[in-house]
């Protein structure tokens, strides 16, 4: 029987593709519709798969910023459309459910005879209100659907509905025009019977470097906030080393696949394992690349540097929040000392870290919410550590949710984790407030700050780090207490009163996404210390010069090195300037000095006052580049105003630098130094406005 | 054309200089450049992005 996957979507964002496009950057068709597709292939059926993002990607990457939601949801509708499957299955998560139960709608419309399943973590846990609320979802596959789904088909396949699915366990379905739940499916026990999942159905596959594996499922904890056991319970369960060894070979064999995220929420609860795992990877001379997630608690140096050894490039550490009463009262209980020390490790051993953390619990006070995002900005010296603060989401069936269900408020500030795009969908919060069982995560619990407080807060430390990360550090350092310096931050909004611009006023996520905030928050430090309501240290003053110099500089296009002109073949008759994008400067104090310190967590009194030379490289679509130059560097960029050959300028440099050397050793010195300076992108040569000499057009190559 | 290769760093300078390997990597640390910071200057969308993990919820 042929079924057809719907991927659950997450791209929204219509507001500026190029943008959208690489934040996504989607690692491929979801893996558990893959994992699905193969186990439904492995009994006999035949699966096709419809990947909602890849679609979602194809029509931004076509048709530009004219894009709407409505665009998207009718190329949505458009593929549905083209399949004739019996059964249509939607994948589901919280942030696009209400996207996912309209779209079902649109496929029953369509296909009023197929047979409409939803799965998924989502739908699993609310597939009760699901089904009583929206008529045209005939099933609901609960939890791990490997064995189940391929039993429904096979029930549907025997006689359409009804008798055979009343026997498949984990379903939820409809009988007579009642909801019928079935029993719980039995958990998979042994994960190696898993066939692989079905990559060839990621029409993209043979482009990706980079896919998701699963690991193992299952999470023995019991977090308040987290709905990982609603799906796949606490039973710890992971695949042997040498299966999934052997599914990274076959997918490097096949499609050249060299990084893998392995997917387990917790896969190194057992120590003894995750060693046999790095032994086996190292012991077959693979060079895979790996990433995964794991406790701080479940780590430790040795462990981290042999995972590193075996090719792990990447951790995502859930530490949820930096306030130790808090880890109790979620029952996530860290040691907060602890997950520093295993974010400094893994950094140590060459390892990314993302640093996840939550605000908005319902018995968060101040000082837990200062705590969290001290441990944010604090984690932001790890030059390779990306924290994410996410404001709660009640996530359906989850212990907070369920101790606050009848309390949900639906504020409109919603979780990054439950929205992704910059605006929800007007029919999508029909659809949310008429039925807040089966869409919590888009409400609130109640707290004991206000919601809009903390959500400006997430913001604020969350654009402060992103557009000035040693800034933060720096203020954080200075005042010890990052909440003071956004309320003073409160304060001066305030009193700058009516009359700015609205984009200012209303200081929503995307005003903080914006280089207006950029210009505004310098502004707000440099009058904040002026008046004496932050602290007047060096450090601050040093670090604002610096952030200022180079919060106004323009990306200069990027340039192909095939258009530039080298001093090989430009001749010494070329005349020589900065390149675009290029801008030099000094500053009275020691900047690489200050900003070690920074990484360092060194008091900033031990910063020398020592002048230096810096350079930014801006180029579009890169970061800036900041580069400290020698003394001697920075003279010759001096010289290089765009109006002297090369000839002249060494001519130049020689008359200046005469007294203490060779005039020849000098040019040869000045000469390498163009020629290196030039080769970094720092100079570019014009074309010489007469013809090379030919004692100059030869070219010889010399290696440092 | 000679052509030598010592680590990765290969310059080209015009012909009639000559210079020993010693010569050029003590020419190179005078007129260094060394990179202290990277910043972005990109629309801030990334902080908009779930972590990583919720992509299951």
């Amino acid at each position: 029987m042929q079924i057809c996957l719907i991927t659950a979507p997450t791209i929204f964002d219509c507001v500026h593709p190029d943008v959208t496009i690489r934040a996504h950057n989607p690692p491929g068709t979801q893996l558990g519709v893959l994992c699905l597709a193969a186990s439904a292939a492995k009994h006999g059926h035949r699966p096709i798969i419809i990947d909602l993002d890849a679609i979602a990607l194809e029509v931004l990457c076509s048709c530009g910023d004219q894009v709407t939601a409505d665009d998207l949801f009718g190329a949505f509708v458009h593929a549905l459309a083209c399949t004739d499957a019996p059964l249509l299955g939607f994948s589901s998560i919280c942030s696009s459910y209400p996207l996912t139960v309209r779209l079902a709608a649109e496929a029953k419309r369509l296909h009023p005879e197929a047979y409409v399943v939803l799965g998924g973590p989502q739908a699993t846990v609310v597939d009760l209100p699901t089904l009583e609320a929206f008529p045209w979802v005939d099933a609901i596959v609960r939890g791990e659907a490997d064995w189940t789904l391929p039993m429904l088909i096979d029930a549907l396949d025997e006689k359409r509905m009804t008798s055979g699915v009343a026997r498949v366990p984990g379903i939820t379905f409809r009988r007579d025009g009642r909801v019928v739940r079935n029993p719980d499916a039995a958990l998979i026990a042994d994960l190696d019977l898993l066939p692989l999942p079905a990559f060839e159905l990621d029409p993209k596959i043979k482009n990706r470097k980079s896919v998701q594996l699963e690991l193992g499922r299952g999470c023995p904890y019991g977090c308040t906030f987290c709905s990982t056991n609603d799906f796949f319970r606490r039973k710890f369960r992971l695949k042997s080393p040498d299966v999934v060894l052997g599914h990274m070979n076959q997918l490097h064999e096949r499609y050249g696949v060299t990084d893998f995220t392995l997917v387990h929420d917790m896969f190194t609860v057992d120590r003894k394992r995750v060693v046999e795992f790095a032994e086996v990877l190292l012991e077959s001379g693979s060079e895979y690349q790996w990433n995964c997630a794991a406790r701080t608690d479940r780590v430790d140096d040795d462990l981290l540097a042999l995972m590193a050894k075996a090719g792990c490039v990447g951790i995502f550490f859930g530490v949820e929040t930096g306030s130790a009463r808090l880890q109790r009262i979620i029952d996530k209980g860290l040691d907060l000392g602890a997950a520093w020390e295993a974010i400094r490790s893994a950094t140590a051993h060459g390892m990314k870290t993302s640093v996840g953390l939550i605000t908005g619990f319902p018995e968060e006070k101040r000082d837990d919410l200062r705590d969290t995002i001290h441990f944010f900005v604090q984690a932001t010296r790890f030059e390779d550590a990306e924290p994410q603060l996410s404001l709660l989401a009640p996530l359906a069936d989850t212990p907070i949710e369920k101790k606050y269900r009848d309390q949900l408020v639906f504020d409109h500030i919603y979780s990054d984790i439950s929205q992704r795009g910059w605006r929800e969908d007007p029919r999508d919060l029909d659809l949310i407030e008429k039925h807040a069982r089966v869409f919590s995560s888009f409400y609130a619990v109640p707290t004991l700050l206000p919601r809009r407080y903390i959500a400006e807060v997430r913001d604020f430390v969350g654009a402060i780090t992103f557009w000035f990360r040693w800034f933060s550090i720096a203020l954080l350092d200075a005042t010890d207490d990052l909440l003071h310096v956004f309320d003073e931050w409160l304060r001066w909004h305030a009193d700058r009163g009516q009359g700015v611009a609205q984009e200012r006023s209303e200081r929503n996520s995307r005003y903080y996404c914006s280089n207006v905030f950029a210009h505004d928050l310098l502004a707000f430090v440099e009058g904040a210390i002026d008046s004496g309501s932050l602290p007047d240290t060096k450090c601050l003053r040093n670090i604002l010069e610096y952030e200022k110099a180079l919060c106004d500089l323009e990306p200069a296009p990027r340039v192909e090195a095939s258009s530039s002109t080298g001093i090989q073949r430009a001749s010494l008759q070329g005349r020589v300037r900065k390149a675009q994008g290029v801008v030099v400067r000094s500053f009275t104090f020691d900047l690489p000095g200050l900003l070690d310190s920074l990484r360092c967590g060194k008091t900033l009194s031990q910063t020398e006052d020592r002048s230096c030379w810096i350079a930014a490289i801006t180029r579009t679509g890169q970061p800036i580049q900041v580069v400290q130059l020698s003394e001697e560097t920075a003279e010759l960029i001096r010289f290089c105003s765009g109006e002297d050959t090369v000839e002249q300028i060494l001519d130049k440099y020689c008359d200046a630098n005469g007294a203490v050397g060779n005039p020849q050793a000098l040019k040869k010195a000045a000469l390498v130094g163009l020629a290196h300076l030039h080769e970094q992108g720092l100079l570019e040569i014009l074309p010489s406005t007469q013809p090379l000499r030919d004692d100059h057009a030869d070219t010889r190559r010399c290696a440092a | 054309m000679k052509k030598e290769s010592v680590k990765e760093i290969t310059i080209e300078v015009p012909s009639g200089v000559t210079l020993s390997a010693e010569e050029l990597a003590a020419l190179l640390e005078r007129f260094s450049i060394r990179v202290i910071d990277q910043k972005s200057h990109e629309v801030l969308l990334k902080i908009k992005q779930p972590p990583i993990k919720h992509s299951k919820v």
